[in-house]
């Protein structure tokens, strides 16, 4: 059984009501393991029961009892057969002497009883996931979405996955970039919050690097380190602390995303790293990597949005740029950005952007021709340079510079200087690139920082910079 | 071909990024911290194109007092390698700043070959031009990496004769009690402690007057380990107590390593173990790995397995040593390996693994009888000497 936000009083009352028939007894059954509400208090979040079984079935029984406290304020009298029947474990013929019912009227009583604590237990469970799940979104990267579109066929296989306890021990989502394996990776993570518990969660982030790429044997070092930091003590050297992690993951499950691998080199080395570390903790890759799975290793490639999603996606997109009365809905129009711009969400938007800025949609899209499937890279080359070319000068002069601007993004102060724009024009560019999806906002709000997504910098570095 | 416009931003981004460097106290590295990816990439654009490259090197240089503090070495270390390649491409008289410069890093990270060739190449280059200062500080780095080769004799007619051009000069105090503190650890190297002491401390007050606290303090935490290794244990830790009071905590990161491996080697000596362990554990492992420190975390794992030996922690003590023996090999630290292999072999015989101890004893045997100048790896001989003896006849 997992609990999800669909789950109803009904399909938890089997549950409740075999655990409440083993009150009294020490059976390692019906003890409610799948409910996060028990686990904390069990100080167990990964869902590994510790301690004898009777021992646990009492945590069990206090999770239980609690419930059956907040029903007796509401319906005392259910709460009173329920107490009677399983805790005080009277038979239900002197139940329904006591109560003056039939025996009928008690069992129906009962069963109505036990779909109220279910429903209690229901309401307490998602206000606890609610509680945690912002503890672990502190700890995540900033959501990036606000709502995710074309993935919920993904979502559904994918979180049916990283559950603990079976295989696939290593999952890789692959694709472009863009196409939002990070918003992806982010909302599973969030998602797999009642099977792991969220201190067995965890995020790491493989930066980008200018200059020659990283070693992976360096990387996957840095990922165990990370890791150290969150699993170990501060005794002992780095080995030893590494040597404990590997220990701690293969002894409890966790689930471990790495986002941003780039290189076939680096994916390869740690899909079989990794796999090494997994079962039955679990990793979920973010990639940019082509390559099929090593053993044991299930690689889900991260499509384009079909027609449908990329539609919803430019309406909403055209309203958040204000695009006020111009927005874009018109049914021709949605297929014609979608027949030209195919299915990635930040070619999407920055051809949006580009309608956005002024230009009629027309000649946006005539500009861009018609879209050839096996040519992908070269239409995206084509969109940004037509977006490029559709940039005022000033935006144009603070764009080139960005690729001198780390993954953590520049201060304003660092981009003025190199954009060489004086501070008024400065801010009207950054306005622009923004409102084209060619600038991204990073930092805090009380420190801004300001950086550029990959393929853009792929885009400023060939065709900008160092053009042929 | 690169665009003429990225090029003007290039340098108009290490120009700006050099001012704020420039404006940066060490109090407040912090702030450098969070442009430290941007600076290596100022860098690592600058250094790609020629008509950047003045402004690039001057940044790089600039950054030289926050890696020291930092001891960010580990990412530093490649970038001073691709800046040594551009020296020829600069101008004279900054090609031998920026030549002495890199030797100096280059020796601390123990890449001795390329310190010594930037530093003959700052020397040549100093002479034709004339600036009698860099040719000193030439002849000073030429001497520095002699004694980080142990060539103390040679080092110290290097570093005297650099000394007597600076003192000539007086406009650079600072170079000066650099020269003086390399002739302290020469004389604690021969063990001369009574004179590494004097200099030592005539090197700390002449920061100290200078307003140069973290200088100051590396050269307080080096007297105290002389006056550790001369017996006066109290009177190290005093002195390290002191430099601590000048350190900034999470701010002067190696030098408060350093510090502390004194302070718990100090504690050790006078058998406070507890107070040595904490000393030890309360050292960032993992930053000093992730830098490439590794000379500080052999050190740490040797001390902690020393700890652990006379806490009867055998285990523990194998483990630690084993660290610390594989490190020294990587670094090829002779001394240290010899030390470590030393204290493994207490540990193996304690173990009751006879064979393993006695091999373990043979190499540091062999090890230690390479370092006949150095006192400590005298000392360090004599005692395995005497304990395989005791244990083996």
């Amino acid at each position: 059984m997992r609990i999800h936000p669909e789950t109803t009083p009904e399909d938890l009352y089997p549950h409740l009501r075999g655990a409440l028939n083993l009150w009294h007894s020490s059976s390692p059954d019906h003890l409610l393991d799948f409910m996060l509400l028990v686990r904390m208090r069990r100080d167990d979040p990964a869902g590994t029961p510790p301690g004898d079984p009777a021992t646990r079935r009492s945590i069990t029984n206090a999770a239980l009892l609690d419930g059956v406290e907040e029903l007796e304020a509401r319906v005392p009298e259910d709460a009173e057969i329920l107490r009677r029947r399983f805790i005080d474990d009277e038979k239900t013929v002197k139940v329904s002497h006591i109560l003056n019912m039939s025996v009928d009227q008690v069992n129906r009583r009962q069963r109505a009883a036990i779909v109220s604590l279910a429903e209690i237990l229901l309401a307490r469970e998602h206000e606890l996931l609610r509680l945690l799940t912002g503890t672990l979104e502190a700890r995540l990267p900033s959501r990036q979405y606000s709502r995710l579109l074309g993935v919920a066929a993904a979502v559904e296989q994918l979180s049916g996955l990283l559950v603990p306890g079976e295989a696939p021990w290593v999952v890789a989502l692959s694709g472009m970039g863009g196409i939002g394996k990070t918003a992806l990776a982010h909302f599973l993570a969030v998602g797999a919050l009642a099977d792991f518990g969220e201190p067995s969660i965890h995020w790491i982030h493989v930066p980008s690097q200018s200059g020659p790429p990283p070693d992976p044997e360096a990387t996957y070092r840095d990922i165990l380190n990370e890791l150290a930091a969150r699993l170990t003590g501060s005794e002992g050297n780095p080995k030893a602390r590494r040597d404990q992690v590997r220990f701690i993951l293969k002894t409890l499950p966790h689930l471990v995303v790495v986002d941003n691998l780039e290189s076939d080199h680096a994916t390869a080395f740690l899909y079989e790293k990794l796999f090494g570390l997994a079962k039955p903790t679990k990793f979920l890759l973010t990639t940019r990597a082509g390559l099929g799975g090593s053993a044991g290793v299930l690689v889900h490639p991260v499509p384009e949005l079909g027609f449908e999603h990329a539609a919803e996606l430019i309406v909403d997109y055209s309203r958040e740029i204000g695009m006020g009365a111009e927005t874009i809905t018109a049914e021709a129009d949605l297929r014609a950005i979608y027949d030209t711009a195919g299915g990635n969400p930040l070619a999407l938007k920055i051809v949006v952007g580009m309608a956005g800025g002024g230009l009629p949609l027309g000649v946006v899209l005539a500009d861009l021709g018609k879209r050839v499937f096996a040519e992908t890279d070269a239409l995206y080359d084509r969109i940004y340079r037509r977006a490029w070319e559709a940039l005022s000068d000033d935006a144009r002069e603070l764009l080139e510079g960005m690729p001198l601007v780390s993954e953590t993004g520049g201060a304003p102060k660092q981009l003025l200087a190199f954009s060489g724009l004086p501070e008024d024009r400065f801010w009207t560019a950054v306005r622009e690139l923004l409102s084209r999806s060619l600038l991204e906002v990073r930092g805090t709000s009380s420190e801004r920082r300001y950086g550029i997504h990959p393929l853009t910098r792929a885009f400023l570095q060939t065709q900008v910079i160092h053009p042929e | 071909m690169t665009s003429p416009s990225f090029v003007r931003r290039v340098r108009a981004n290490a120009e700006h990024l050099l001012s704020v460097v420039r404006s940066v106290e060490d109090r407040e590295y912090r702030i450098l911290d969070l442009e430290w990816p941007n600076l290596l990439q100022a860098i690592h654009y600058g250094l790609e194109h020629p008509e950047a490259l003045a402004e690039t090197t001057e940044l790089w240089k600039e950054l030289t007092g926050y890696i020291d503090s930092r001891g960010f070495f580990g990412a530093w270390q490649p970038v001073t390698r691709k800046v040594a390649e551009k020296i020829t491409d600069l101008d004279p008289e900054q090609a031998c700043r920026v030549a002495n410069e890199a030797g100096f890093f280059l020796e601390i990270v123990r890449d001795l070959e390329l310190a010594h060739t930037m530093h003959l190449a700052a020397m040549e280059t100093a002479e034709a031009v004339g600036d009698t200062f860099e040719r000193a500080l030439a002849i000073l780095g030429v001497g520095n990496v002699q004694y980080s080769r142990r060539r103390y004799d040679e080092a110290e007619a290097n570093i005297r004769a650099a000394l007597d051009l600076l003192d000539e000069l007086d406009e650079e105090r600072l170079r000066y009690l650099g020269g003086l503190t390399l002739i302290g650890m020469i004389a604690f190297d021969r063990g001369d402690y009574a004179e590494a002491e004097r200099c030592l401390e005539q090197v700390a007050r002449g920061y100290l007057n200078a307003g140069h606290r973290r200088k100051a303090v590396n050269a307080m935490s080096l007297m105290a380990r002389t006056q550790d290794l001369a017996g006066d244990h109290h009177g190290a830790i005093e002195t390290l107590e002191a430099a601590l009071e000048r350190l900034q905590p999470g701010i002067d990161l190696i030098t408060w390593t350093d510090v502390y491996i004194n302070l718990g080697t100090a504690h050790f000596h006078l058998k406070d173990y507890a107070s040595a362990k904490a000393a030890f554990l309360a050292i960032d492992q993992r930053y000093l790995e992730e830098n490439g420190l590794l000379p500080h975390l052999m050190l740490t794992n040797n001390n902690l397995g020393n700890v652990a030996l006379k806490e009867q922690a055998w285990e523990q003590a194998r483990d630690y040593l084993n660290y610390s023996i594989g490190l020294a090999r990587e670094l090829m630290n002779g001394i240290n390996l010899g030390n470590s292999l030393g204290d493994l072999a207490e540990v193996l015989l304690q173990l009751g693994k006879r064979n393993e101890a006695l091999a373990a004893m043979d190499e540091a045997i062999h090890v230690l009888e390479g370092y006949p100048e150095n006192a400590w790896a005298r000392k360090r001989l004599a005692a395995i000497l005497a304990q395989r003896r005791d244990a083996f006849g």
